[in-house]
């Protein structure tokens, strides 16, 4: 999916999240977004799923102009919060297939799936589990394992890495969204482990004080950086001191 | 719907046969699963609506047509503004509203989803109204067919409640109209235990609304010797009619006004959201969080406390009768600000005033001043314990906890603050009672010292039931009703015996007095005796349950 986002401004009454926000999506990348708190990364990501409306600017997915009544896109993309939201009273299995229902995904070939992922992320045995007696890297599992099952072409991820998941879940996590990205999928997730971004991204998008200060891969960052271990660590400091 | 459940079905049976394939992995399964009666979607929650029975059986000892009509209109009455007030909460602020918002559905998808969660949860308006007609075919014992009747009745009786819902959704602007239901509900409770006079007189008045037109169409019909208002078929069914049209109505007109992604409800998302920082004005010199945050690491932060002696009179008379440990833990427990109680007095008062003048008036009908005079009251005294932001439930991750859960705020301290502010709340509220009291002795002919003495009674009941409210609300947030052990069974017995005394007591209380004659000082002292006891004594065996940790303070959510 091409995505493109043209000067987006997003205001909560006089706080400036987003401001002229811009920015070209390739498809098959791994996009990291990092800032500060309150740089505007959950506000970017919400307004890439239609959850938030931009009060100004355009977000065009393959070329079409997106927005909350356009239902044939929103089916194209998946918004993975860190809190998900589950209805705690409903069982695992009753609760993917509540989303799975409104993406559409087919009967078939959605048991074998969830049912793959499951197991993979050691979730199997709590099929019949209500969702409120899960701890919260559980819940996201089950909301991970609905993401994978859609496998939609834009994956939207807010602090995957902070969410709870143990290693086994990170780690297939990281292993399915690589191949997405091989299959052309477009993953954009948010992330304050700068560590991570650097070894598990294509490209990184740093936003600052609600505008895009850095669009690029982590290859060419380090071509204009004095440390190279720590690239993204340094671009923080810069712009630290740039702010100052 | 069948379409969640067949993708349900078809990954439970996926992964049930990969499952069986590890004798561990099964076994680990089942585990997970618990017994049947907790699994998830196991129906065991409708269970709750078994009260009806409870109502039933009390309606079927007094055998009143006319006390079971009135207990069926009013629960309605009651029922349709507290259902409107959910179906619009859900509409436009609730979790199920932020969770389509994340799903690829259109605003008609979510309004039917909510529209069928509304269905559903009016059945108990069909099950209470068969009950109550079933009730009177059963004491009549009328032939067979009426029993049809009965469920006709009920079911166009469900049909009108629901065109009354969205008709109120629509047209009648109360801002919460769980303010008005809440005391419609508790009077259909009193109104169990009221004599047959107050009954006969009380139904005419209620016989009005629309929800008691079903109920005296039925017993028209069905009972020898009811008045003819089999006419009022007409206006119920022409109202049933108009039910498609405001369904297509609210459909098509929703949403109403832009739809606000609710993020107060998940409160764990708004740690990154930038809006709680306070910007200039201005675009060109909006600041942004982390200007702030360079400012703020150069400005000392003073915390400081509310001042109690510079607040309205019952504030400060509450500031006055807490000490400084009270005073943090009221002030947690307030949610960091004091509480509007005497801006609520003097709406009381208002309306008290109002319904006072109501009652003088020979005129008016005595109920009518009465029931104005409840409403003040309402607004005045906490007779369901008063509202604290500090024992408020907080989601988290599918689960809820009491917001003071962990936060080091004792059961004893709490309890002890809300029972006093509840008190003096309470204290200031009693010449209105009294003069109340005076006032509808003077109306109904009865002895001024007869009224005082009910007066003051009533003061008593709402007093002794303190303890029980402020178990409540610790027990909300706990999974005590959940967790079966040796001590949750054990609270139960205590509760169930100490409840049995208290509402035994209670009514006894209340209902002896009536004819003036055989109130008994000695058994009235008594059983204020036995109401205090085992109300405290339910309060201090939560305590010892909630404060040894034989409970958790967090549960599953409700949703």
């Amino acid at each position: 999916m091409n995505i493109i986002l043209d000067s987006l401004t997003k205001k909560f009454g006089s706080v400036r999240a987003l401001e002229k926000f811009s920015a070209n999506i390739e498809p098959g990348q791994i996009i990291a977004v990092l800032g500060p708190n309150g740089a505007g990364k959950t506000t970017l990501l919400r307004l890439l799923s239609a959850i938030a409306t931009p009060d100004r600017g355009t977000i065009l997915y393959d070329g079409e102009k997106f927005n909350r009544g356009r239902l044939d896109l929103r089916r194209r993309l998946y918004f993975l919060p860190d809190f998900p939201l589950v209805f705690s009273q409903i069982s695992v299995a009753r609760q993917i297939a509540t989303v799975l229902d409104l993406y559409g995904v087919s009967l078939q070939s959605a048991a074998e799936a969830v049912t793959r992922h499951l197991n993979q992320l050691d979730l199997l045995h709590t099929v019949d589990t209500s969702v409120g007696k899960l701890s919260r890297g559980q819940i996201f599992k089950v909301a991970l394992a609905t993401l994978l099952t859609i496998d939609p072409d834009l994956w939207l991820l807010d602090e995957p890495f902070a969410s709870g998941m143990d290693p086994v879940g990170i780690a297939y996590f990281k292993e399915q969204a690589r191949q997405a990205a091989a299959r052309g999928r477009t993953i954009i997730y948010s992330t304050q482990i700068l560590d991570i971004a650097e070894r598990f991204s294509d490209r990184v998008c740093l936003i600052y004080r609600g505008g895009l200060k850095v669009f690029d891969s982590v290859a060419n960052l380090r071509d204009h950086v004095k440390h190279s271990d720590n690239v993204l660590e340094e671009v923080f400091r810069k712009l630290g001191e740039e702010g100052q | 719907m069948n379409s969640i459940r067949s993708i349900t079905r078809a990954i439970r049976r996926a992964a049930r046969a990969k499952l069986r394939l590890s004798r561990s992995a099964w076994k680990e399964y089942k585990r997970s699963r618990g017994p049947f009666y907790r699994r998830a979607g196991s129906g065991s929650r409708h269970l709750g609506q078994i009260y009806v029975l409870g109502f039933l059986v009390l309606l079927a000892q007094r055998k009143d047509a006319h006390f079971a009509l009135l207990v069926l209109a009013m629960y309605s009455t009651a029922t349709v503004l507290q259902r409107a007030y959910s179906f619009q909460q859900s509409l436009y602020n609730s979790f199920d509203l932020a969770f389509f918002m994340y799903c690829p559905a259109t605003d008609q998808q979510f309004f039917q989803h909510v529209w069928w969660s509304l269905l559903k949860s009016s059945f108990s308006i069909w099950l209470s109204a068969f009950g109550v007609f079933g009730l009177l075919v059963a004491l009549d014992e009328m032939p067979a067919r009426f029993w049809l009747l009965a469920a006709i009745a009920a079911i166009l009786h469900w049909l009108l409640m629901l065109a009354l819902l969205l008709a109120v959704d629509r047209f009648v602007p109360i801002r919460n109209r769980t303010l008005v239901s809440l005391p419609l509900y508790l009077l259909t409770f009193v109104s169990l235990f009221l004599p047959d006079w107050v009954v006969r007189s009380a139904w005419a008045p209620v016989s009005i609304l629309p929800t008691a037109w079903l109920p005296s169409v039925f017993a028209s019909a069905a009972l020898p010797g009811e008045p003819f208002h089999l006419y009022l078929i007409i206006p119920s069914l022409a109202f049933i009619a108009l039910l498609p049209v405001l369904y297509k109505s609210a459909r098509s007109d929703y949403p109403r006004w832009e739809l606000q992604y609710p993020i107060s409800l998940i409160t764990a998302e708004v740690e990154d959201e930038a809006p709680e920082l306070p910007y200039s004005e201005s675009p060109d010199d909006a600041e942004t969080s982390n200007d702030l945050r360079s400012s703020r690491d150069i400005r000392p932060v003073i915390l400081t406390s509310l001042d109690w002696n510079a607040s309205p009179w019952l504030q400060r008379i509450v500031g006055k009768s807490l000490n400084a440990a009270e005073k943090t833990t009221a002030e947690f427990l307030l949610g960091g600000q004091l509480g509007s109680w005497n801006e609520s007095w003097l709406v009381g008062i208002k309306i008290a005033g109002i319904g006072l003048a109501l009652l003088l008036l020979p005129i008016i009908p005595l109920w009518i001043g009465i029931l104005v005079g409840l409403v003040g009251t309402g607004f005045a005294v906490p007779l369901l314990g008063g509202s604290w932001l500090g024992l408020q439930l907080v989601p988290m991750f599918g689960t809820v906890r009491l917001a003071c859960a962990g936060l080091p705020v004792s059961y004893l301290l709490a309890s002890r603050v809300i029972a006093k502010i509840n008190c003096i709340r309470l204290l200031s509220w009693l010449p209105v009672f009294v003069i109340y009291a005076l006032a509808i002795a003077w109306r109904a002919e009865a002895p001024f010292q007869f009224a005082l003495s009910v007066a003051l009674r009533v003061v008593f009941t709402v007093f002794s039931f303190q303890p029980i409210l402020i178990l409540g609300k610790h027990s909300h947030g706990t999974n005590d009703s959940r967790q079966i052990n040796f001590h949750s069974a054990l609270f139960l017995l205590l509760a169930l015996f100490l409840g049995t005394i208290y509402v035994g007591c209670g009514i006894a209380f209340l209902v002896m007095p009536f004819p003036p004659k055989t109130s008994n000082p000695v058994l009235l002292t008594i059983f204020a005796v036995a109401m205090i006891s085992s109300s405290f004594l339910l309060w201090l065996g939560y305590r010892l349950f909630y404060d040894r940790g034989r409970l958790d303070a967090i549960r599953v959510g409700d949703r």
